[in-house]
């Protein structure tokens, strides 16, 4: 009885997950087979021209467009990380004229949509002559309300001001007890706000659209439109470019879940 | 007695040098150029026509964009349809599933992880994705339903607007549904058993327990969820944008029936024209209507709450 009842709950669950599962089972499915395999429609088995497939995106220039990400992603994740931090701490740590305003004011501005800034944002870039560079899309994770917010969540649990305190009676100074007590003691939300500044830089369209013209400067995004628009004739080719672009970060965020998935439930759950 | 507050008042200054980064940011690359847009939305400056030949046309922009543009509107419709059909699927489904995924405590990392697979998946492969399994030829989707006799032959699924519509339905609910899961999981770990347990004693069966103690406990998320919701199903971009790429279609789908207010908003300043003053209007005007429905949202959400007590 206990059993079948478990069984009830699986059920759906199962269901669900294998959903969730197959478009990626074909699209790797489609990286292993010729254009006129895909045509006859057997996708069920794994073909042999993976390795075809494979070199034709990468005369496409498609490891370009990895690296391209890769650096813009992790740079966007360390500057968001370390300024939100700081800031974070401001508002945890001390006590000072303005505190409240200016947490209301960060957390209010998390409800404002981005692209209201956007075009300004692309004259402004293109007046510093930024366009066709990648630092547009760094700047705009220095100032993200999202991940002071999550900060300042952690450190409020977490980091006990007595500490801070004995660090300032042995004469360490301010900078320095945030460098070596205070960003030690949240490494587990330093971790989790990078992960998903990463993937939010990672999968950006918009602002690497507006930004961005010439494609050896294109990040994965853009890429993989652009790979889908050139092989138009060669499906194998775009089922290898985008299982290329997609696998590798589902594997290493599904290594990091813990983390991550904490990152995620993290504003809802507490706000 | 001096010394000491002489050092309180040199710790004073760091709270401001802390944040000094983040509103440097803010203000240089948030602030200014919301600003700087909106005074662009006053203009008409064609970007193809140069900057010496913009003019100021104060509200003229506006009074376009919510007066005479049919499109303005068909888009702002097609985003509402959207989010009406999704949203209460969403958080249904998300909480039914995050009830019995909360009775399998072991395997619970597996299935969420698998679930959110879709939520962290880049949006442009998922649109170019779902154009290939909505094929009209080569798409599985069909291969799959002509196979096991549903079907005869093969819908033209992005070929029409009523069935375009219902694919973009389809792909938000796949992407999503792992991430409201993800988050009622999280919420009902906060109930303290012990309510649900007293409530079993006293003679509440498992569907009362579920009516009278997980919905209201979980409300603060249901409604997080909702308004956050409504906040991005007006960014709705990538994934119908990209969704035609592979058909000779217009931009927004078959008679435009997925042309979203974002997708309006791009095509309109960077793609099919390039007036970044009208461009602007429409970000404002979006931004506005976002504005309004949340406050409309939340009113009622307050309402309610109040009534209920």
């Amino acid at each position: 009885m206990i059993k079948l009842k478990k069984l009830l709950f699986i059920i759906p669950l199962l269901v669900i997950s294998v959903i969730s599962l197959i478009p990626f089972y074909f699209i790797i499915s489609m990286a292993t087979h010729s254009t006129s395999e895909i045509y006859q429609g057997n996708l069920l088995m794994f073909g042999g021209k993976l390795v075809e497939n494979i070199q034709t995106i990468i005369e496409g220039g498609f490891l370009r467009y990895y690296w391209n990400s890769f650096y813009t992603a992790s740079i966007s994740g360390i500057l968001c990380v370390f300024i939100s931090a700081m800031a974070a701490y401001a508002l945890t740590i001390y006590r000072f004229k303005g505190r409240e305003f200016l947490s209301n004011f960060i957390l209010a501005s998390m409800m404002i949509p981005g692209q209201i800034s956007l075009i300004g944002y692309t004259i402004e870039m293109k007046n510093l002559n930024l366009i066709n560079t990648h630092i547009p899309l760094i700047l705009v994770w220095g100032a993200s309300a999202y991940g002071v917010f999550f900060i300042t969540q952690y450190l409020k649990n977490s980091l006990p001001k007595e500490l801070i305190e004995s660090a300032r009676i042995d004469g360490s100074g301010e900078f320095r007890t945030f460098i070596s007590i205070a960003m030690p003691m949240i490494r587990p939300a330093i971790g989790t706000l990078f992960m998903l500044v990463f993937l939010w830089s990672w999968n950006n369209f918009l602002m690497p659209s507006t930004v961005l013209t010439q494609s050896n400067k294109f990040t994965i995004p853009l890429g993989i439109q652009t790979l889908a628009t050139a092989y138009t004739q060669d499906w194998g080719a775009r089922g290898a470019a985008l299982a290329i672009a997609v696998l590798p970060i589902l594997i290493i965020f599904s290594i990091g879940s813990k983390y991550f998935i904490k990152g995620l439930a993290a504003g809802a759950v507490k706000g | 007695m001096k010394r000491a507050y002489g050092k309180v008042k040199s710790i004073q200054k760091w709270p401001y040098l802390f944040l000094l980064p983040y509103l440097g940011f803010y203000f240089m690359f948030f602030i200014y150029p919301t600003i700087y847009s909106f005074m662009i939305s006053l203009t008409n400056w064609d970007s193809v026509a140069g900057e010496a030949n913009r003019k100021f046309v104060g509200f003229a922009n506006y009074v376009r964009l919510f007066t005479q543009d049919k499109l303005f509107y068909k888009s702002l419709g097609n985003t509402f349809l959207f989010m009406i059909i999704y949203i209460p699927i969403l958080i249904l489904g998300g909480l039914l599933l995050a009830v019995l995924l909360y009775k399998l405590r072991k395997t619970s990392r597996l299935f969420q992880t698998i679930n959110v697979l879709p939520y962290i998946t880049t949006p442009v492969a998922i649109g170019i994705i779902f154009s290939f399994l909505f094929d009209w030829s080569t798409g599985i989707v069909n291969n799959v339903l002509i196979q096991i006799g549903i079907l005869t032959e093969g819908i033209n699924w992005l070929g029409s607007g009523t069935m375009a519509r219902l694919v973009v339905i389809i792909l938000i609910i796949w992407k999503n549904v792992g991430y409201y899961l993800l988050i009622y999981l999280a919420g009902l770990s906060t109930i303290p058993e012990e309510i649900s347990e007293a409530a079993k004693v006293d003679g509440a069966n498992s569907f009362q327990v579920f009516w009278k103690i997980t919905v209201p406990f979980l409300k603060p998320i249901t409604i997080f969820l909702l308004l956050t919701s409504i906040i991005s199903g007006f960014q709705l971009f990538d994934e119908p944008y990209l969704l035609f790429s592979n058909i000779n279609s217009s931009i927004g789908g078959p008679d435009r029936s997925c042309l979203t207010l974002m997708i309006y908003f791009f095509d309109q300043t960077f793609k099919s024209s390039t007036r970044l003053g009208y461009g602007a209007a429409v970000s404002y005007g979006i931004f506005v209507i976002v504005l309004i429905v949340s406050i409309i949202v939340s009113k009622i959400i307050n309402r309610k709450e109040e009534t209920e007590e």
